[in-house]
C-alpha cells in the first residue's frame, strides 16, 4: 500500500512540478499549420569553394506566425525559448541543419539554434492569454545529409521564473 | 482479511493507472503544435566555367617561328585556362557529373587544318587528368559525384612535331557538363 501511495504522490509531484517548470507551449491557435519552401544553393565567388559551401543549401522561410496559448502563465515571469527537435523527417543524420531567425516581435529576441538545442528568445513577464510572435526564419541545410524534404517542427518552451 | 487487502491493492492501483492515464492525456495536450515548415528538396544545379569570367571565348595562343618550327620541342600556349565545374544536388554522391569535351573542329587557316590531336595539357588539380584532344566529340575529362566543385588551371600544349604550311590557325573546342 506504500508503494502505490508512492508512486500516486510522485505523478503528482510530476505534474505539479511540470506546471511550473519547463513547459512545452501549445501553438494550435497558429494561422499557418504548413509553410512549404524551396531553398537555393548557397552562392560563393569563391573559385576553391569548400565541399561544405557547395553543398549548403539556404532556406527562407518570411513571416511564420505563432499563436501561442501562454493562459496558464499570464502575469508570471518567464523565460520563453525556441527549440528545434533533433529529429527531423527527411534528414539521414542530425548534424547540419541551423536555424536563424529575426524576430518581427518586439518582445522576442532574434537568434540561431541547432537541431537539438534550444534558444532563448523571450525574458518578462506574460502579458496575455494568447502571445503571437513572428519570425523570419533562414535555415541553412547540408544537402548531403538531405534524403527528401525536411519537415521542421520548431515549437516553444516555456520556464517560470521566480 | 487476507482478500479484503488484495481488493484495496486493486483500488491503488487502478487509482495510480488513473493518474498515469491522466498525466498522459495532459502531457498530449501540452505537445499540440501547429507549425510545420517544409523545405522541398534544392534544384540539381550544375556550372561550368571555361576560361576568363564573364562572356566570351578565351583565346590560347601558340607562337612558332621558322626556326623552331617542327622540332619537336612542344609549345606552351597562354594564357592558361581555368576551369571550373560545379554539380549539385540533394543527397550526397548520388548523382555523377561528367565533363566533356568536343574538339571535331581542326584548326583552320584558308585551305589548311591542323588537328586538334596534337593539342595537350597539364593540369594543376590531380581530379582533371592529364590529356590529349582525341579529335572526336564527348571525350571524358573528369567525372564527379554530387556536391561538388572542381577548379583547375590547364596549360595547353602544341606538340609541334610536323611542319604546316605557314599561317594563322584558329580552332575551337567545347566544353560540356552534365549531370543525368
Amino acid at each position: 500500500m506504500k508503494f502505490f501511495t508512492y508512486i500516486t504522490i510522485m505523478l503528482a509531484y510530476m505534474l505539479c512540478t511540470d506546471c511550473i517548470g519547463q513547459v512545452r507551449l501549445d501553438d494550435a491557435a497558429s494561422p499557418r499549420a504548413r509553410v512549404e519552401v524551396t531553398p537555393t544553393w548557397l552562392e560563393t565567388d569563391a573559385d576553391e569553394a569548400s565541399d561544405d559551401e557547395v553543398n549548403t543549401l539556404v532556406a527562407s522561410v518570411p513571416n511564420v506566425e505563432y499563436r501561442l496559448n501562454t493562459a496558464t502563465f499570464l502575469n508570471k515571469n518567464a523565460r520563453i525559448y525556441l527549440v528545434l527537435p533533433q529529429s527531423v523527417a527527411g534528414l539521414s543524420s542530425a548534424g547540419g541543419v541551423r536555424a536563424q531567425w529575426r524576430s518581427k516581435s518586439n518582445a522576442f529576441l532574434s537568434g540561431s539554434v541547432l537541431l537539438g538545442a534550444r534558444a532563448l528568445v523571450f525574458t518578462g513577464k506574460v502579458t496575455g492569454a494568447l502571445t503571437t510572435v513572428i519570425f523570419d526564419y533562414t535555415i541553412t541545410i547540408d544537402s548531403r545529409a538531405m534524403m527528401r524534404p525536411l519537415e521542421f517542427r520548431p515549437y516553444f518552451e516555456i520556464d517560470i521564473t521566480p | 482479511m487476507s482478500t479484503c487487502n488484495v481488493s484495496i491493492q486493486c483500488k491503488l492501483r487502478a487509482s495510480v493507472l488513473l493518474t498515469a492515464a491522466l498525466f498522459c492525456s495532459v502531457a498530449d495536450m501540452r505537445h499540440a503544435t501547429a507549425v510545420t515548415v517544409v523545405v522541398a528538396n534544392g534544384t540539381p544545379q550544375i556550372r561550368l566555367r571555361v576560361g576568363a569570367a564573364g562572356a566570351g571565348i578565351s583565346l590560347v595562343t601558340f607562337t612558332l617561328t621558322a626556326t623552331n618550327a617542327g622540332n619537336g620541342v612542344a609549345i606552351n600556349g597562354a594564357p592558361n585556362i581555368t576551369i571550373i565545374a560545379e554539380a549539385r544536388g540533394p543527397v550526397a554522391n548520388a548523382r555523377n557529373a561528367t565533363l566533356t569535351v568536343n574538339s571535331t573542329a581542326a584548326m583552320i587557316s584558308g585551305a589548311d587544318s591542323i588537328p586538334m590531336s596534337v593539342i595537350t595539357w597539364t593540369t594543376n588539380d590531380a581530379t582533371f587528368p592529364v590529356g590529349t584532344f582525341s579529335g572526336g566529340a564527348g571525350q571524358v575529362l573528369t567525372t564527379f559525384q554530387n556536391s561538388r566543385r572542381r577548379t583547375t588551371a590547364h596549360t595547353f600544349r602544341y606538340a609541334n612535331t610536323q611542319i604546316f604550311p605557314a599561317g594563322t590557325y584558329n580552332g575551337q573546342v567545347t566544353y560540356t557538363l552534365s549531370m543525368p
